[in-house]
């Protein structure tokens, strides 16, 4: 099945401020930054359902999450929290600036079909591997 | 104890009544003395001037303010950049020079103690962070008072027991060493985006005059008996014609009693803003023969110049109207800072250009003051850092002020409107070194009431400054040797020490800071702190737990009590 | 024990008015906080770093900071980075680290409000603290941030419910208004929200300024707002007593960058000709406002801080932390008071975990995985005093509630112990 393309936004939210306050090994912060948000609408054309996941993909990168639903989103906008999972999509190219552009962002969500969302461990892992 | 003697200089000691008699100056334990032991560490003098450590009593050093003019202008930074050296941290320096910078520049030319002219109340923990962080010299900070709501409403209510008791409360909470006003009244109009025109305009929602508030924090800056008058920016700072405002507001304190030891009741800041003559910034001309005038005829005000100097700085006050009217000037970049209940300022970036009548003239109205100003006790040499130019120009301003043929030189290169439309080209003063000693340590030590400080005699500091210039033998038309010995000091002793030796910092001891322990009654004590205590929970965005400065802020302080005359 | 007015040091708003019950060296309780508040002082304990640990085996702290010096003497281009949530003594100590290292400076504002800061240094702003806002202001603007979520008490303390002198019917003296790419929490309290199309802040921002200006635009809407609507909001902007516009990351951290803010300070500035106005950003870590102060102070630049040649040089874009790691410029990196290895984008953190990494932190964060040396240090605000600046720049005590563990130390006295060992073989 095709994805569709949206526009990435990126944000704080008082859940993920509340689990790394935890620790950010903790569940609780694990689950307020590894899902994407998106619109009702956007989930059905999706054919998103149950527990299956996402794949949320830029021009730079691809990372498979959880996804959920939020009203006050708007067709063809997604809200990734700041963390982890989110950072593996977004380009770390600062025009200049310093800072890189976290919101407002292209990219395609599909269903991840058979995907998993990775750990926490794993995306560390990733990191680490990719010095080979 | 460390044992230290200055040799055979040429010693200015206004004071004690020194003019350049050749002398031994000893120091031990920090502080002039009668003997050394054998051994001591001895200092040659010879052939040199040797003066007390330089006290400036208006600068912006430390705080809010400065710091913004430093975030807001990396371009000022990179035309003075500053290595780590053996004993120093690295830096930048020009107009707004980071804080290890500022203390070995001051020292550098002598200096050991400087005053932060602004210190609003709840930002006053940044000012003494910054302070800590300003190596070498003795520091101290005046709390603003001007525009602050307990001022303005214990004014509005004649309540002048309760005022005295804010005001002493407010040096002790804020470590703070004198009462500023900037612009009293004005300030807080700007907070619905006004101003008040003079003295007698009107403070919005309190329905009282900056007449009120200056005559009542002078009176109960006495009462109080503060080592330092009041410390006001006048009303109209850049406004054309507001040397009549300036002479007004002079007159406001001069029924004033002063504390006892004090004859003066106000000391008018970087008075060269505020002796504009004319309409316009057109057909601006002199102000200062009119101010000088008022000042000769009158023992109760003193006065620093805020001399202009010619080149590209930050101008920053707590005065945001003004700023705001500079922005409209310029169209340079603007930073307004508005400080809850009690101040604001503001910082634009401004050259000063000598091709640019209106600024030539302000450079003469600056020297003009201090060269009709009869009495050298009461005229300070400041250039307001960085408003009229950087501190480390200092020495020019004394080549200026010693030596007519430097001045001469300086208005040839300027535009003509500076001897069209002020005096200066038919005054033929000079000061002598003991003079400018007077301006630069003796006077302002003298005028802020810090006893230790401005003088040799036995038992002061051991702060002074020894300049390669030999005053038997200079001549004013040497101006350049001048500026270049007061640029570099042979030597710099701060308590006892040798901190600069041929203009290089070698030694970067902590300064103290100074304060006034200032009190009132204990029973005034608590009914003040009874309605205090009620509107700060009610207006203020912190808890009055949070807001007093802590002694950890002062790793080295030195604290002065109030005294004088009670009511 | 209770203590009382207690400093949160968790966000920009460094309330300071919590109660915090203490029992046996341990905080059983804590009033007036928000939901994060409470988390971080009652969690404060959890999922800490056990013990220093030196390529992921326990180590003793002398062992871990004798490692340290050796990294980063050894190191030709070392990035100390971090800061903003810690106390200003740690920051201080940070910044003297880098310069005898000579190496790069850089805290967290440059992936936060690091364009608000370039705008300043192109523009200026016209800012207040907080109590002026409250005090006063008849016209709150939200654009771009999302105070529901990031500053959960600032609405009540500060801007929008809050009794202030002279509001003092607090809500109904105030109007709300939020302009956002989507809508929040923020917008649903407010009186009016505004859709912007991503990316179309600039847009919005500069028509609003040349309408406050008088100039006719002739579109029918701009970046998604019906110019009716645009021509309404100046009005609005124009006829308040006392406005001010708060912005957040939507406008730093989305297309144009410091150029939106820099729109942002130009309509503000506009708006004085008419009547009172300001912006203020909200700054997200609790003390990033004093790691840009005191590197400032003591450097001249608030970030972005180069020592290689001896001397403070400024270049944000170059000597920024997620365009060094990205360029694979830093052969070493000294992490405090951050998690970067969670906050960059991939290749930044990849760039992290090539190279030799010092950390020193409370918790277990990826950054902390990926680190060579992990040292475990107090938290500042709950284990150890010391100065942070609100987000307008009120510096307020933070208060010791309760001892560290045995043998761990605050941030500032372990980057001391690293500084004397680089001195110690420097003089060697």
């Amino acid at each position: 099945m095709n994805g569709i393309e949206v526009t990435l936004i990126s944000g704080r939210t008082a859940r993920q401020g509340i689990g790394l306050e935890e620790g950010k090994t903790s569940q609780g912060y694990i689950k307020s930054v590894n899902e994407v948000s998106l619109c009702p609408e956007d989930a059905a054309s999706l054919g998103l359902s149950g527990d299956e996941p996402v794949t949320v993909a830029t021009e730079h990168g691809s990372v498979v999450a959880h996804w959920r639903v939020d009203k006050g989103l708007a067709r063809g906008t997604a809200f990734f929290p700041y963390g982890p999972w989110a950072n593996q999509v977004y380009a770390s190219s600062t025009d200049g600036t310093g800072m890189p552009q976290f919101k407002g962002i292209r990219a395609t969500l599909s269903p991840a079909a058979g995907g998993k969302v990775p750990s926490l461990q794993e995306i560390v892992e990733s990191m680490r591997r990719a010095e080979h | 104890m460390k044992e230290l003697a200055i040799r055979n200089g040429y010693v200015f000691d206004p004071l004690n009544g020194v003019d350049g008699e050749k002398m031994d100056i000893l120091l031990s334990g920090g502080r002039v003395v009668e003997k050394v032991k054998r051994g001591a560490e001895e200092i040659d003098a010879s052939g040199m001037a040797v003066m007390p450590g330089g006290v400036d009593l208006h600068s912006h050093i430390a705080g809010s303010k400065i710091n913004i003019g430093r975030l807001m202008r990396p371009e000022d930074h990179r035309r003075d950049q500053v290595p780590k050296g053996r004993v120093t941290r690295s830096g930048v320096g020009y107009s707004c020079p980071s804080t290890f910078v500022t203390g070995y520049r001051y020292a550098q030319m002598g200096y050991t103690t400087v005053m932060e002219a602004a210190m609003p109340p709840i930002t006053a923990r940044h000012v003494h962070e910054e302070l800590a962080d300003t190596p070498i010299i003795d520091k101290g900070a005046f709390t603003l008072m001007g525009n602050n709501y307990f001022t303005l409403k214990y004014v509005r209510d004649g309540d002048m027991e309760k005022l005295k008791a804010f005001v002493a409360w407010l040096l002790r909470a804020t470590r703070g060493y004198a009462v500023k006003i900037v612009n009293p009244g004005g300030v807080e109009n700007w907070k619905w985006g006004r101003n008040v025109h003079g003295l007698d305009g009107n403070v919005e929602d309190y329905g009282i005059t900056p007449r009120q508030i200056i005559s009542s924090l002078a009176r109960v800056n006495e009462e109080l008996g503060l080592p330092h008058t009041i410390h006001l920016h006048c009303n109209n700072l850049g406004v054309p014609g507001n040397y009549q405002t300036t002479i007004d507001t002079m007159d406001v304190a001069k029924t004033i009693k002063p504390r006892d030891e004090r004859k003066t009741t106000i000391h008018v800041v970087h008075c060269q803003f505020n002796a504009l003559a004319g309409n316009n910034w057109m057909n601006v001309r002199s102000g200062a023969p009119k101010i000088a005038r008022y000042v000769n005829g009158n023992p109760h005000v003193t006065l620093d110049l805020g001399q202009v100097i010619f080149g590209d700085t930050t101008t920053m006050t707590g005065d945001g109207p003004w700023q705001f009217n500079l922005w409209n000037m310029t169209g340079n970049k603007w930073v307004n800072s508005d400080v809850e209940m009690e101040a604001g300022a503001g910082v634009v970036p401004y050259t000063f250009k000598p091709n640019n009548p209106a600024n030539s003239v302000q450079w003469g109205i600056g020297i003009e003051l201090a060269l009709l100003v009869k009495d050298p006790w009461r005229v300070y040499m400041t250039t307001d850092h960085p408003n009229g130019g950087p501190f480390t120009h200092y020495p020019e301003v004394i080549a200026w002020l010693m030596s007519r043929k430097a001045r001469t030189d300086a208005m040839n290169a300027m535009n003509k409107a500076v001897m069209k439309r002020t005096g200066l080209i038919d005054n033929y003063r000079e000061y002598t070194f003991s003079e400018m000693a007077i301006a630069t340590r003796a006077g302002t030590a003298r005028a802020l009431g810090l006893e230790g400080k401005g003088h040799l005699g036995q038992g002061a500091d051991a702060d002074a400054a020894v300049y390669r210039v030999n005053p038997t033998q200079w001549r004013p038309s040497q101006y350049k040797e001048l500026e270049k010995a007061f640029s570099r000091a042979a030597y710099t002793v701060k308590a006892g020490e040798v901190v600069v030796k041929d203009g290089e910092v070698v030694a970067t001891p902590t300064g103290a800071t100074h304060w006034v322990n200032a009190k009132v009654p204990e029973d005034l004590e608590k009914e003040f702190i009874k309605d205090f205590e009620a509107d700060f929970r009610k207006y203020y965005s912190v808890s009055l737990r949070n807001y007093p400065v802590e002694d950890a802020y002062l790793p080295a302080q030195r604290v002065h009590a109030a005294g004088g005359a009670s009511p | 024990m209770k203590h009382e007015d207690v400093v949160c040091p968790f966000c920009g708003c460094l309330c300071d008015d919590l109660e915090v019950t203490v029992e046996d060296g341990h905080i059983v309780g804590v009033k007036n906080a928000c939901g994060i508040s409470r988390s971080k002082f009652m969690s404060h304990g959890l999922n800490r770093v056990s013990a220093p640990t030196v390529e992921g085996k326990e180590a003793s702290l002398e062992e871990a900071v004798r490692e340290s010096v050796g990294i980063l003497s050894g190191a030709r281009r070392p990035l100390v980075y971090g800061l903003s949530s810690t106390e200003c003594g740690a920051i201080s100590k940070a910044v003297e680290l880098a310069e005898a290292t000579g190496g790069v400076l850089d805290n967290t504002s440059s992936v936060c409000h690091g364009p608000t800061i370039l705008a300043l240094q192109q523009v200026g702003e016209s800012k207040a603290t907080l109590g002026e806002i409250r005090n006063r202001a008849d016209l709150i603007i939200f654009w771009g941030s999302n105070p529901t979520e990031a500053h959960l008490r600032h609405i009540t303390r500060y801007s929008g419910t809050a009794k202030g002198m002279y509001v003092p019917e607090g809500r109904k003296g105030r109007r709300i208004i939020v302009v956002d790419v989507r809508e929040t929490g923020t917008s649903k309290m407010a009186d009016q929200f505004i859709k912007v199309e991503p990316n179309g802040d600039f847009e919005l921002l500069e028509a609003l300024r040349a309408t406050v200006r008088g100039v006719a635009l002739r579109a029918e809407a701009v970046a998604g707002v019906p110019m009716d609507q645009v021509r309404a909001l100046a009005e609005v902007m124009k006829g308040a007593r006392f406005g001010v516009v708060f912005f957040g990351l939507g406008l730093t951290q989305s297309e144009g960058r410091h150029m939106n803010i820099d729109a942002a300070v130009g309509l503000v500035a506009e708006l004085n000709r008419h009547t009172k106005f300001l912006l203020t950003p909200m700054r997200g870590h609790y003390n990033v406002a004093g790691a840009n102060a005191v590197t400032t102070w003591q450097t001249g630049y608030p970030y972005a801080v180069d020592f290689s040649r001896g001397y403070p040089r400024y270049n944000p874009g170059e000597y920024t932390s997620v365009d060094m790691l990205a360029r694979g410029e830093a052969d070493a990196a000294l992490v405090l008071a951050s998690d970067p290895a969670s906050t960059f984008p991939v290749d930044a953190a990849r760039g992290l975990a090539k190279i030799p990494v010092i950390t020193l932190e409370q918790k277990i964060t990826p950054t902390s995985m990926l680190s060579r040396v992990v040292i475990p240090v107090a938290t500042a605000g709950i284990e150890a005093e010391g100065t942070a600046y609100r987000m307008d720049g009120v510096p307020i005590r933070l208060r010791k509630l309760v001892e560290p563990t045995e043998g761990v130390h605050s941030d500032e006295e372990v980057l001391g112990m690293i500084l004397e060992g680089l001195k110690g073989g420097a003089e060697k």
